[in-house]
């Protein structure tokens, strides 16, 4: 007899619904398994064929054939395990298929029966939602992820017999047995940080440097010497970032379902992601990849921070690969069995030492030369230079005004300010691609940062005096445009300009 | 043909390999010629080549023979724009001529200093401060504008910069260099060379083509000093090169000045200790000029130097107060601020800092905001 069991398989960050068929014929005894499958799923045979014994269903010799489709995707995981032995169980007719209609199943088995949990749920039960799919059987670990997405019944299992059970009940026995998982409220409205930008004392101009940057998702570098707080000042930029929305907050959440790091404390992600990756990262690690792709630390960072500390000590190919996200706000990476596209729309913050010893102009401790402060400087390369809208110098902490800290602003009074100026930005990006500030191109930027003739002599001034280039005057606006949004104008004044000037980069 | 017949075969002896200095003189006394002498080493055969520079130089020198002729390497010097002089000619800087082991003769691109001018070298140390920039940028600058030609070795650091100040300044500038006059030492200051070329001339008694080496530096500091009437420390720490110069400087009967510093700053230990030693104190230009009596021989001050004044808005003001020369981080100014009892916001004081950058009254260079004088 034929069967069909609905399931689902990551492809990306995305997800694609699979089905599994099973038919049971007459024939010599065997079990074969067909679809593009990888060594994982192939196992799942022994796995499916000594758990359902132990369920207490004992496989009669037969001729099984499983058949995943659509076959021309390759199939990775374990998480067919349980699919499979309930596409079995009906071909043996111990099930009906009705009481599998329009129930998306998944999950991986272990010999006694145990359901486990499986990576990428998050996506899938999406997918599953979109494609009018009404039910969700999973591992009840993965419940409270799946039960994110709204509008679709997630049953959490436990073992094999349970979800037997479970399926051949009618709909009254079925809703006394396992009450559909619902997400613990907490999770859909905390967007709590342990970290607060009123524990940095000083710093001012860094400080406003941040909610510069983080209102306009603008990148930025901080140097300084060691010991300046940079790397403090960086972990608290995620707190005055604006929330994610729910859409926002999924989409990193499926990020981080594929990469296998939710946990039902943590189903869905409310806070913008935090990454700081040790310079001796490699370029796979940071862009994702691996024989089978999986995303790497900037999908990771995805609409929130990556913050590359000691910049110009990454390896240079590390900080090459940057270019293109920084770019496209994605990456794609081809390799033989697929070619998968993730998002990585981040904020780079960086911060370096002035130079190799870290106390550069400081000449009764800096013995750098010259050559040494600018080799430090140029392994930077300029594409990385020119897409970091903001620097600010970030100058040793006296130890008196650490003792005399008092508390100063906190995160939530500068998020405030800072969500007004998103308000902003969506408003007058309406109807475009764009979001924030930063990624304004340069055609666009006469469009929606017009300057008055005031504002057009500033800059001519500005360009003289200082000797500027010309990769510098975009930058410019853009800030401008953000502090403008900052401080509730609708036009970029003198005043906007001539802070945005002070942010500039001057090595 | 004008060209001195001599000078092209006295070119071509200094430019030989492996000669010293004393064996060159040597040579050109024993032959009485420099043509005479080269004709000696065409007919090495004799016997009377090897008995005046010993056997191991005549050989090298009849080897370098066979790799170029005197017309040969004329030729190429004149193609290279490269100019030669040596200690018979008229054109030999008079100054050279008094000091102890004074060049065969230099090499020169650009025009040789006028003997009637004088002139000081303005050197330091490598890795300065942006107090010894300053400092160096101050006194080469107010020297060149009076008329005082500016000697340096071209280095990175001190050197370089009273070089370029100079030539801001509309004056000359010449650098002894520790290599060949065509190899541009250190190369990032590529640009600064091109421009002594048209303010000046870059000086070596090297040949053309030789590489910058270390044990050369020390050797062409004696240059540096016999070129100047005065020399100016502006930075050097306790065991810098600059005190060669100041040595042969000494030795030769040249005025010694330095600019003072601060006690603790380990860039100014040097000076310091000159100053200790009895060497003149520098503040200003005017400092030097007064002293020496150069005032009546000079161009008359500029007066426009002061102060100017200008219309600040009162955070400017109170910024511009705070600065220094040495750079600051804008948070260092926003606490300093603090400490004297104003508070200004971070934004107010980015666009008091741009007011003042854009009044030319301080400068944002790495490390912070600087303060401009004049």
């Amino acid at each position: 007899m034929y069967s069909r069991v609905i399931t689902g398989t990551i492809y990306g960050i995305g997800s694609r619904l699979a089905y599994v068929e099973t038919d049971c014929s007459k024939g010599m005894p065997s079990f074969e398994m067909v679809g593009q499958l990888s060594g994982e799923v192939k196992e799942a045979k022994e796995r499916v064929r000594v758990s359902l014994k132990n369920a207490g269903m004992e496989i009669p010799p037969a001729r099984l054939t499983v058949s995943i489709s659509p076959a021309d995707m390759r199939k990775e995981g374990a998480s067919y395990d349980l699919p499979i032995a309930i596409g079995i169980l009906i071909s043996l007719g111990h099930l009906d298929e009705q009481q599998v209609k329009d129930t998306l199943i998944i999950g991986e088995l272990g010999l006694n029966g145990e359901v486990k949990a499986v990576k990428g749920v998050l996506p899938i039960v999406q997918r599953a939602k979109e494609e009018g799919i009404k039910c969700c059987i999973l591992p009840s670990a993965n419940a409270g992820e799946g039960a994110i997405i709204e509008g679709i019944d997630i049953i959490g299992v436990n073992d094999l017999k349970q979800t037997i059970d479970y399926l051949s009940e009618n709909s009254c026995g079925r809703a006394q047995m396992i009450k559909p998982a619902k997400a613990a409220p907490e999770q859909l409205d905390a967007d709590e940080y342990d970290v607060d930008f009123s524990e940095i004392s000083g710093q001012e101009n860094v400080k406003r440097a941040a909610e510069i940057a983080a209102a306009g998702f603008h990148h930025m570098l901080m140097i300084g010497p060691p010991g300046s707080g940079k790397t403090m000042i960086a972990k608290r930029i995620p707190t005055i970032l604006p929330s994610l929305t729910r859409e926002e907050g999924l989409e990193v959440s499926s990020i981080y379902s594929v990469a296998g790091l939710l946990d039902d404390k943590r189903a869905l992600i409310r806070t913008r992601p935090f990454l700081n990756p040790h310079h001796t990262i490699s370029e796979q690690a940071l862009a994702g990849g691996g024989r089978i792709p999986k995303p790497g630390l900037i999908s990771l960072a995805h609409r929130g921070v990556l913050f590359m500390d000691e910049l110009p000590e990454f390896k240079k190919n590390t900080l090459e690969i940057l270019r293109q996200p920084l770019e496209d706000k994605k990456i794609h990476i081809a390799r033989t069995y697929a070619s998968y596209t993730y998002p990585s729309d981040f904020m780079l913050v960086a911060a370096m030492n002035p130079c190799p010893c870290g106390y550069f102009p400081d000449r009764n401790r800096c013995k750098c030369s010259y050559t040494d402060v600018k080799r430090y400087v140029s392994k930077i390369s300029g594409p990385i230079m020119d897409r970091i809208d903001l620097t600010v110098e970030a100058p040793k902490v006296e130890i008196k005004q650490l003792s005399a800290a008092k508390k100063t602003e906190s995160s939530k009074s500068i998020k405030a300010r800072v969500e007004k100026a998103r308000v902003r930005q969506l408003e007058r990006y309406e109807g475009t691609r764009y979001r924030f500030n930063a990624e304004l191109g340069v055609e666009d930027i006469k469009k929606y940062c017009p300057l008055g003739a005031k504002e057009q002599e500033l800059i001519e001034q500005i360009f003289n005096v200082m000797n500027l280039s010309a990769r510098v005057y975009h930058k410019l606006i853009k800030v401008a445009r953000t502090i403008a949004d900052l401080d509730g104008s609708g036009k970029i004044t003198t005043d906007h300009i001539s802070e945005a000037v002070s942010y500039r980069i001057t090595i | 043909m004008s060209i001195n017949e001599e000078k092209i075969y006295a070119c071509w002896i200094d430019a030989g390999l492996g000669l010293s200095r004393q064996k060159k003189r040597l040579l050109l006394k024993a032959a009485g010629s420099a043509r005479q002498a080269y004709s000696l080493v065409i007919n090495s055969s004799s016997g009377m080549l090897e008995a005046v520079i010993g056997a191991q130089d005549s050989q090298s020198l009849t080897q370098y023979l066979k790799t170029i002729t005197p017309q040969g390497l004329y030729e190429l010097l004149e193609e290279r724009a490269i100019n030669y002089t040596y200690f018979m000619e008229s054109d030999y800087p008079q100054k050279f001529v008094d000091i102890p082991d004074a060049p065969f003769g230099i090499f020169y691109k650009g025009e040789l200093p006028n003997e009637n001018s004088v002139s000081a070298a303005v050197i330091g140390a490598r890795k300065c401060t942006e107090y010894g920039r300053y400092m160096a940028e101050k006194i080469a600058g107010e020297l060149a504008q009076r008329g005082v030609d500016i000697i340096s070795g071209m280095a990175l650091g001190i050197d370089g910069m009273a070089q370029s100040a100079a030539i801001k300044a509309g004056g000359k500038t010449y650098a002894v260099l520790g290599g060949g006059v065509d190899n541009i030492y250190p190369a990032s200051n590529s640009e600064l060379y091109y421009e002594i070329l048209k303010n000046g001339a870059v000086i070596s008694e090297y040949a053309p083509g030789t590489k910058p080496q270390k044990w050369q530096f020390p050797i062409r500091n004696r240059l540096i000093s016999a070129l100047s009437d005065v020399v100016v420390v502006i930075e050097a720490n306790e065991k810098s090169g600059t005190f060669s110069t100041v040595d042969m400087a000494l030795e030769q009967g040249r005025e010694v000045y330095a600019v003072p510093g601060r006690c603790t700053d380990c860039m100014s230990i040097g000076c310091n200790k000159l100053l200790r030693q009895g060497a003149g104190l520098a503040t200003s230009a005017e400092d030097i000029i007064c002293d020496l009596g150069w005032r009546d021989r000079l161009n008359p001050k500029n007066m426009s130097d002061g102060k100017i004044k200008l219309h600040l808005s009162q955070t400017a003001k109170d910024i511009y107060d705070v600065l220094d020369i040495i750079p600051m981080a804008q948070d260092d100014i926003i606490r300093i601020l603090q400490q004297k009892g104003k508070s200004y916001p971070a934004e107010q004081v980015s666009k008091a800092l741009c007011e003042l950058e854009l009044r030319r009254a301080a400068m944002k260079i790495s490390g912070g905001y600087q303060l401009i004088k004049n």
